[in-house]
């Protein structure tokens, strides 16, 4: 795989014809694939990123190995970026209001003039942007400064405000991986807080079993969030009640509702713990909470010198300061870049208000979301994967951004479109930004100002390196702009607890709800509720009862005049006194998958956490979700062994080998001439992110059948993450990665009728799609119930199909299809061996859910090969077993038990 | 000796096939019209695909596979009926055995239909038949889906000769007694130029019996065949070795259902009383109880299984069969009563002799052993290894016209066919009358 | 040589049928046809016998069926030779059924087609001595004998109660 620069810029080539090029440039070979380093986008993690490009379309997103946030891996979000890059509702060319009030498109030349008019009258200009770091953050400051203005405002809808309160400002750095005791006080780091793809690598190290011994992690928090599923102990109190809790695990005291034995717990392991590490939650009771633990004792761990780029984020008052001044007519022209405060303010109806006094406001999103709707000019930037620019995680440690094919439609470069239209207003750009555009701006940033007369030949070799890497990662550096530091809020009285609180966490597919038009993000289930395409409310079940609710009935939140309406999820991992509800749905513009998908509770949050009237309505509207038992019914499925119970295999290994036919089988096994694939999953390490599941959808061509599909039980995913629930058990939350294990003697290959399902020589079990017939036998003969059934011609709205693999056949109605681990990919790679004739290597072979699983759940290998990894972990580590093995399929996908704190069944 | 007796049976099996009424062909009409709506529903299907039933994953069988076991099970009876009785020599046969062979015939080919009907791909259909092609393709032998596509068409071609040759004789009788131009020459293709000659009917008589002695194994094999399209899975509540003999039993217990349920009222319109003497629907209901305690005695076998499989899959699959669903499990009760209590009502005379009572226990056995293969079908798969995986299923509008349009397509048929051919073996009850008439005057 | 001629009789019943039967093979007359709306096979022994190999057909189409199902089971799964849930290419097993149903198959063709290809019937219409009756309730004869006993087979039949006699 050579990473390849796109030297300065790629043209807007044919990207939607089969061969793009007529002139091609020389590392672009049709049919192989080109690699482009970026940085991920989808949020203010910052993971480095690359992507391919082959035959000029972006087909898949993968983590950038040199990046050591990601360390190559990415969570689902950033697996499904490229769909960001094709969202068919883009806006296609620049746009004005017209007299009348219409929105019409309009040409760059036409929005230049105007714009440069009204800039060249030095307005006042207020500036609202999402996180934006280094080159693109210079610029814009600069450009400001250029017409006499300096407010630029980094809107994050999750602001980190309380938890830089807490440490003196920053948002600061954690070494999750070299704690021994971690608590966590509602903060999802393995979900959505500051950078979960690097905290669940870190995780992973932090929870390996060294001398029978791990580091325990405690969760402190209103609800059961897929990060606290993977905790060893659970505290779930309603919202405002950590700061107490704190307390009572530094003095004793007790708390109704707390068994006593896990304060003490907590406070001994708190106390005896070598290398103790607490987590803020987002909001101001969890801050406070852990800082109170922290002054218990100190922890190592944080590191404040080394501030994430979060820091940089404004707080509630400045932006608050904005508004008002928007109010007062003190704002001439508003620029809004990658915010969305009409949907994501609480006081979003005010700042729509506030918006008519700005005389000029400008939106340079690519998608017309509720904030954009309401513009006068909306100039379309390019999407990040189509950008230059760079991202600066840490201090020392900067992404740098690449175009990674050319602009599908008439946008521009968000640091073009200020240049522009400074020079339209009569500004010099060379003069004043000392770029003539966006990407002389950022090479000069970098330290390689483009000389005059260069060109594509000449580029340095150093810049060249530089981009085919990816950015440029040291440890130390330059801080990210401090902004306001929030200010914690007076704790509040002893909370009443009749009341019910209104807990809104960020979804950890949409976050604040800049994913929500991701069609791929509505159909994956979320880990924990399995829910899909909207929204719910969750409550337990004694909540529940007293006011006769059940699961899907609609029920009315009222909130500060406020109601919106909610279908119910009931279940027993919230508090009593909450009601958890997802924010980043319920849009009512942003492209056709997220809008009306869900309610927006964001309007509701005039508080933290507010007290809420819940009145149940007689209508009922299904909590779409994927249905199934969610219990194992004492089957065996989910294997656990307790830290404390010694490791021996307890089950025999049925090897999809010839080795494993014996007595019990009727017919011998077969022989494998070369290769014998197999997985191994290891349960223990699976946090349940679904990141391997959305990468199987990019690789693999995967259908979307949206939620009507999804209540019909037609979802087409090839690789599900089961998940489990036993309140009784000390891990009451179990995930299970499940995909087609691929058996030696495959159940679901004799009874087709044409021959569509069989076995390969290298031990896949194949699936034919142009043979089969469809009729559906072998599903019911698969016991693991993976295969997956095209019941309608699934369609991929334009421009979705050019993300369409190449490499994949794209399945027409009527046939069967299922995991093939990956079969493209285990092709390319022994057609590269051949071609450098030799043989290949172990991990040469690498699956898109493999690889982009960020805590290493699977390994994926030869079995015939004794040296491999996944001979080695089948051979000899204990915890191996297989599921439904008694059914003697001999499946070659081996799992590993999960570890839990107690022994359970 | 008179030949009275002779003229008296072909008089009235002639006469059945005289103009239908208007109200014969109004039914007729509402058959096809049946029909009809039927096609259109499934133009959606083919349209649009398969999405437009209620199946999923895992319930990916349902309505259509259900309908297709149905009636492949009610035409074994009437094989049973012309052939096995034949073997045996049973003299009540000799009436009813045309129209049964008849039913046997219609219900294979609306039988046949539905493995179509449910394929994903029906355009590609013919892969599944094994024909020599360049591209070296053949089909999965060891299927059981291909067994089947070898056991349903044996079964059809192989009725369908048993049936033709049978109707020789009396297609040459109706060509001697038809002026009619058209339909002359219709059967005086078909009567294939007989004349009753001795020669003819020494082969025909051997050919007859080499047939019927073939078609018995047929009953035994076709349904055994189709149940291990179960069987032959790893499903729970499908992978057991009591299913071959408990579907044959079905299949001739729904069967013997259907010829009742056809040719009671059949009896009346064609005003047949006098052929189709009572006594002989007695026997069937005899029979009846038979099949029907065959069949109780697989549940109960099924259900002993799963208690002493020790299984956890197989246990907690009976016991959600049973009481663990509020949609399936009154299903499952509702068809232990109608097919193995209500066929027990015919141990008392005065009720198995009623032929009212009989046509609607009939009709009620039929339904039960609908709802059988139903339950058999849908329960067993939304039901099974996997807890994430479990989910059920109901028909909806297409599946529930397209099953509209079999009813309607096997009606037509039937009453087509009693209105166009001798639905009576008049040249069999000739030649019981004459053994008759022979024996009393050998005692004489 | 004298002429061999034809004589047709028409029986309105068995009895008279039978009679005139036993009667003319008393005469020592061999060659005649019958025709009848039902089998008689309770007159084997009057009538010439001529045997009959349709069972033997159906025996060969019956062994030809078994043979020919496994051979082409067994040579399609070698074309390619797809291994399928862990059973080998060719698999015997589970070709019994097929064959089983072959067997079946080819067996009833055979009879079918030797039955109708020995009776010699083919689509068309009966000759024009056939008499409708025939096939309804009565029964018929014709006699193949030589001219100068012409007339005693007239009166023979007669004799044994036939309606409708006619010389050739």
């Amino acid at each position: 795989m050579g990473m390849a620069a796109a030297g300065t810029g790629l043209a807007s080539v044919g990207f939607s014809r089969l061969i793009p090029f007529i002139h091609q440039p020389d590392e672009i070979i049709p049919g192989v694939s080109t690699w482009y380093a970026t940085s991920c986008r989808e949020c203010p993690a910052g993971c480095g990123m690359i992507v391919r490009n082959r035959d000029a379309r972006v087909v898949k997103c993968e983590g950038n190995p040199y990046s050591p946030v990601n360390r190559g891996k990415l969570c689902a979000r950033g697996q499904a970026a490229v769909t960001g890059l094709y969202d068919p509702d883009r806006i296609k060319s620049p746009m004005r209001r017209t007299e009348q009030g219409q929105l019409v498109e309009t040409s760059w030349d036409d929005a230049f003039a105007s714009i440069g008019n009204v800039l060249s009258r030095r307005p006042r200009i207020a500036f609202l942007t999402d996180l934006q770091t280094t080159s693109l953050n210079s610029l814009m400051k600069a450009w400001l400064s250029a017409f006499g203005s300096d407010r630029l405002i980094t809107y994050e809808t999750i602001n980190y405000e309380y938890i830089k309160a807490v440490n003196g400002g920053v948002v600061p750095s954690y070494r999750i991986d070299q704690s021994d005791f971690l608590i966590s006080f509602a903060a999802d780091f393995l979900e959505t807080w500051v950078s979960p793809v690097e905290f669940a690598r870190q995780f992973s190290v932090m929870r390996e079993v060294k001398n029978r011994k791990r580091g325990t992690f405690v969760y402190v928090g209103p609800r059961v969030s897929m990060t606290a599923a993977n905790a060893d102990l659970r505290i779930i109190l309603p919202p405002g009640m950590s700061t107490s809790f704190a307390r009572s695990i530094i003095d004793g005291r007790t708390i109704p509702g707390i068994r006593e034995s896990d304060v003490r717990t907590i406070a001994q392991g708190l106390k005896s713990a070598s290398r103790p590490l607490i987590l803020p939650g987002l909001d101001a009771d969890s801050a406070r909470a852990a800082s109170i633990l922290e002054g218990f004792r100190t922890s190592t761990l944080v590191n404040r010198n080394r501030p994430h780029a979060l820091t940089s984020s404004a707080t509630s008052s400045e932006l608050q300061a904005l508004i008002s001044d928007m109010e007062n007519g003190r704002i001439d022209m508003l620029v809004i870049y990658n915010a969305n405060p009409v949907y994501s303010l609480p006081e979003a109806s005010r700042f729509a208000k506030a918006l008519k006094h700005v005389r000029t406001v400008i939106s340079m999103y690519s998608v017309m979301d509720e904030t954009t709707t309401l513009a006068n000019w909306i100039l379309p930037s390019n999407t990040p994967l189509e950008s230059w620019g760079d991202y600066s995680p840490y201090p020392g440690q900067t992404n740098l951004m690449q175009p990674t094919m050319g602009t599908l439609f008439d946008t521009r470069q968000t640091g073009d479109i200020l240049i522009e239209s400074a020079r339209s207003a009569g500004i010099n750009p060379v003069r004043t930004f000392r770029a003539d555009s966006f990407y002389e701006f950022l090479r000069r940033q970098w330290g390689f100002p483009v000389a005059s007369g260069e060109d594509a030949e000449s580029v340095s070799p150093e810049w060249e390196s530089l981009v085919q890497r990816g950015g440029r990662w040291s440890e130390t550096g330059a801080a990210p702009p401090a902004s306001g530091t929030g200010v914690l809020p007076k704790e509040e009285s002893s909370t009443n607890r009749e009341e019910l609180r209104l807990w809104a966490f960020p979804h950890i597919y949409f976050y604040d709800g800049r994913g929500a038009n991701r069609r791929w993000l509505q159909e994956i289930p979320e880990p924990v509720t399995n829910a899909v395409w909207g929204t719910w409310a969750e409550i337990h079940p004694s909540t529940a009862r007293k006011m006769n609710i059940r699961t899907d009935d609609m029920l009315e939140i009222a909130q500060g005049g406020i109601k919106v309406q909610i279908p119910a999820f009931v279940w027993e991992g919230v508090a009593p006194g909450a009601i958890a509800v997802p924010i980043g749905e319920g849009h009512s513009k942003y492209g056709r998958f997220a809008s009306g998908t869900g309610v927006n509770i964001l309007p509701l949050l005039t508080t933290p956490y507010p007290a809420v009237k819940v009145r149940r309505l007689g209508a009922s509207k299904w909590v779409t979700r994927i249905r199934g038992s969610d219990k194992q019914h004492g089957r065996d499925i989910v294997q656990t062994v307790a830290i404390s119970e010694s490791l021996e295999r307890t089950s025999r290994i049925r090897l999809p080998l010839p080795e494993g036919y014996g007595k019990e089988d009727f017919y011998p096994g077969h022989e494998y001439k070369n290769h014998r694939w197999a997985m191994t999953v290891d349960l223990n390490k699976c946090i349940g992110c679904h990141a391997c599941e959305t990468a199987c959808y990019a690789e693999n061509n995967v259908a979307v059948v949206g939620p009507e599909g999804i209540w019909r039980r037609r979802e087409m995913t090839w690789l599900r993450i089961d998940r489990y629930i036993d309140w009784k058990e000390s891990s009451p939350i179990l995930f299970q990665p499940m995909l087609c294990q691929h058996c030696d003697a495959a159940p679901c290959e004799p009874v087709c009728p044409v021959y569509a399902s069989a076995h390969s020589d290298e031990g896949l079990n194949m699936q034919i799609y142009n043979r089969c017939v469809g009729t559906r036998y072998c599903s019911h003969n698969c016991p693991y119930k993976v295969r997956r059934f095209n019941w309608f011609d699934y369609q991929w709205p334009s421009p979705l199909h050019y993300q369409l693999n190449p490499d994949v056949t794209v399945r027409s109605r009527g046939v069967m299809e299922k995991c093939t681990f990956c079969i493209q990919r285990i092709r390319e790679a022994e057609m590269t061996a051949l071609r450098e004739n030799r043989n290949l290597r172990d991990g040469e072979v690498i699956p898109a859910c493999v690889q982009t699983c960020p805590t290493g759940v699977y390994t994926f290998g030869d079995l015939k090969d004794p040296n491999s990894k996944v001979s080695r972990i089948v051979q000899s580590d204990p915890r191996a077993y297989q599921v439904l093995a008694e059914l003697n399929t001999k499946p070659a996908v081996i799992y590993l038990k999960r570890i839990v704190e107690r022994p359970g069944r | 000796m008179t030949n009275q007796a002779l003229r008296d049976i072909d008089d009235q099996v002639l006469g059945t096939l005289g103009r239908p009424s208007i109200r014969y062909m109004l039914v007729l009409g509402l058959f096809a019209l049946l029909m009809l709506i039927g096609v259109i529903a499934y133009g959606f299907q083919y349209a649009l695909g398969m999405g437009v039933t209620g199946l999923s994953v895992p319930v990916a069988w349902g309505v259509y596979i259900t309908n297709f076991v149905w009636w492949i099970g009610i035409a074994h009876s009437g094989t049973l009926i012309s052939a096995i009785l034949y073997l045996f020599r049973t003299k009540w046969r000799n009436g009813i055995n045309r129209a049964a062979e008849a039913m046997t015939i219609f219900a294979i080919m609306t039988a046949g239909l539905f493995p179509l009907i449910h394929l994903g791909r029906v355009w590609v259909f013919y892969w599944l038949l094994p024909y020599p092609n360049w591209r070296h393709l053949w089909p999965n032998f060891k299927s059981p889906l291909v067994w089947d596509v070898v056991a349903v068409s044996t079964y059809f071609i192989v009725s369908l000769l048993f049936f033709y040759l049978g109707m020789i004789p009396d297609l040459a009788t109706v060509r001697d007694n038809t002026r009619d131009g058209r339909r002359r020459r219709l059967y005086t293709l078909l009567a294939l130029g007989w004349t009753g000659r001795y020669e003819q009917w020494r082969h025909y008589a051997r050919s007859y019996l080499a047939l019927a002695a073939l078609a018995t194994p047929l009953v035994i094999s076709v349904h055994s065949v189709v149940s291990w399209d179960f069987a032959m899975s790893l499903i729970r509540g499908w992978h057991t070795t009591i299913f071959a003999p408990y579907f044959v039993a079905g299949a001739i217990h729904s069967g013997l259902a259907m010829v009742i349920t056809l040719l009671i009222p059949l009896r009346k319109i064609l005003r047949l009383e006098r052929i189709l003497m009572p006594y002989y629907f007695e026997q069937m209901a005899l029979l009846m109880i038979l099949t029907g305690l065959i069949v109780g005695y697989s549940y109960g076998v099924e259900t002993f299984m799963s208690w002493y499989s020790a299984d956890i899959f197989e246990r907690q699959f009976w016991m959600y069969r049973a009481f663990g669903s509020w949609a399936y499990s009154p299903l499952f009760w509702i068809m232990i009563f109608l097919n193995v209590a209500v066929p027990m009502t015919f141990f008392v005379k005065k009720l198995r002799t009623n032929l009212k009572y009989l046509l609607i226990a009939a009709i009620l056995v039929n339904i039960g052993m609908w709802i059988e293969r139903f339950v058999i079908i849908v329960v067993s798969l939304s039901h099974d290894y996997l807890p994430t995986s479990w989910g059920d299923y109901a028909p909806r509008f297409v599946e529930v016209w397209v099953t509209g349009f079999s009813f309607g397509l096997f009606f037509f048929l039937f009453l087509s066919f009693v209105k166009l051919f001798p639905c009576i073996p008049m040249s069999e009850l000739k030649e019981q009358a004459i053994e008759e008439q022979r024996a009393i005057q050998e005692r004489v | 040589m004298s002429d061999k001629v034809r004589v047709r009789a028409k029986f309105e019943n068995l009895q008279g049928l039978e009679d005139s039967l036993r009667k003319l093979k008393g005469m020592g007359i061999r060659h005649y046809e019958t025709y009848a709306p039902v089998s008689i096979k309770h007159l084997e022994e009057l009538m010439p016998d001529r045997g009959s190999t349709v069972r033997l057909w159906a025996t060969i189409g019956a062994i030809l069926g078994l043979v020919s199902f496994w051979v082409m089971s067994s040579k399609a799964s070698l074309i390619f030779p797809l291994v399928v849930g862990g059973k080998p290419p060719v698999s015997n097993v589970p070709f019994v059924v097929v064959m089983y149903e072959g067997t079946i198959l080819l067996g009833s063709i055979a009879a079918f087609i030797s039955g109708i290809v020995l009776a010699r019937l083919w689509p068309r219409k009966p000759p024009s001595m056939y008499d409708p009756k025939w096939s309804g309730s009565e029964f018929g004869i014709e006699v193949e004998c030589k001219d100068e006993e012409k007339g005693h087979v007239l009166e023979l039949l007669k004799a044994s109660g036939a309606v409708d006699l006619y010389g050739d």
